[in-house]
């Protein structure tokens, strides 16, 4: 919906309707955050979804000496309304640094957030009646990573695999379907009270039994490793 | 160029079509459906048992077996419910639900009897 003009961003939203779409997506930082509450309010009133990008973030988060971090950035996304943020991995291509990332999922998602300085949560902060929004992973991610996310996002979250569904050697449909295989057989495992980050490599084998796309997904990936240290890290001066 | 595979999902099959949570894995037994069980009960949700024909799979709403089990906590019980109500509808599908009443919504719903297609 990221248009030049909020007029342009509302008639995209009703060519959207117009078609059927359960859900739009609107990038609320270079939208401008009274767009980005406008088209939340209209997503309310016309039964539509509304996906939340967060494009030119790394602009305003990144600098430890200026800028906004994200955790407040995702503070602001809930107050002016979305249904889902992209929050980053941990994991995958884009850098992210563990703690701080699930300091701001649970400035997302949760009622009452507890003081946690090494998760960067400052002070206690209570949402009351406010309704959350799912946390997004996206970016790099594939069937290797399954163990890792279902880890950190839990169960309110989007789990988005772009190049990790299409670049299935049998096509996005194979692909999919090795997706959905990992994050089922790593669920059940969990429920079943199994460590996921140190058993992964065990159940996506055992999974990929009875799951030829999962075994093809996981050759494919197997040698497909990000590895950087991340420069959006807390200031460890306040931990 | 690498060998391809044809899905078998289409709206005309009922039994090709997936839903619900673990629907991509082969069926569990016993022991694993009773590991999900006890993971709803742990987490303090409420078990409830529903069922639909599998034509009707992909609604909203299925029927409810009698009521949500609210504050159940006997794992048998809640297995026995669900085989009682497969019994009683063995062409439906019967589905397992967690009801979390604090974020009052569903913490967990999955397909634990298929019914056969009519």
């Amino acid at each position: 919906m990221t248009a030049p003009t909020p007029e342009a961003m509302y008639e995209r939203a009703e060519f959207a309707k117009e078609l059927g779409m359960p859900i739009i997506m609107h990038d609320y930082l270079t939208g401008g955050f009274t767009a980005n509450t406008g088209l939340a309010n209209w997503c309310r009133r016309n039964g539509l979804l509304l996906h939340i990008h967060r494009a030119m973030h790394a602009v305003l988060d990144r600098n430890p000496s200026h800028g906004i971090h994200f955790r407040v950035l995702t503070k602001m996304l809930r107050l002016s309304g979305g249904d889902h943020l992209h929050t980053g991995t941990v994991v995958g291509k884009l850098e992210g640094d563990r703690a701080s990332t699930l300091g701001w999922i649970d400035m997302l998602r949760e009622k009452y957030i507890k003081e946690d300085r090494a998760r960067g949560i400052f002070f206690d902060q209570d949402w009351g009646a406010m309704p959350g929004a799912f946390a997004v992973a996206s970016g790099g991610i594939h069937v290797w990573h399954m163990p890792a996310l279902v880890t950190i996002f839990g169960d309110d979250s989007v789990l988005q695999f772009g190049g990790g569904t299409l670049g299935h050697p049998w096509g996005n449909a194979a692909g999919a379907a090795a997706n959905r295989v990992a994050l089922e057989a790593c669920v059940e495992a969990r429920n079943g009270g199994r460590v996921l980050e140190k058993e992964g490599k065990e159940i996506l084998t055992a999974a990929a039994k009875s799951s030829p796309e999962l075994k093809m997904a996981m050759e494919t990936w197997k040698e497909i490793k990000f590895e950087f240290d991340t420069v959006d890290k807390l200031d460890v001066a306040h931990k | 160029m690498s060998e391809m595979q044809d899905y078998k999902s289409s709206l005309g099959d009922v039994s090709s079509r997936k839903f619900e949570t673990f629907s991509y894995l082969p069926a569990m037994d016993s022991d694993q459906i009773r590991q999900q069980v006890e993971y709803i009960v742990s987490n303090g949700w409420n078990p409830a048992i529903e069922h639909t024909e599998p034509a009707h799979a992909f609604d909203y709403y299925w029927y409810m077996w009698k009521l949500p089990m609210f504050g159940e906590t006997s794992v048998d019980r809640i297995l026995a419910e669900a085989a009682a109500c497969h019994k009683a509808h063995p062409e439906n599908h019967v589905r397992l639900v967690g009801y979390d009443n604090f974020k009052q919504s569903k913490g967990a719903e999955m397909v634990i009897y298929r019914g056969t297609p009519q």
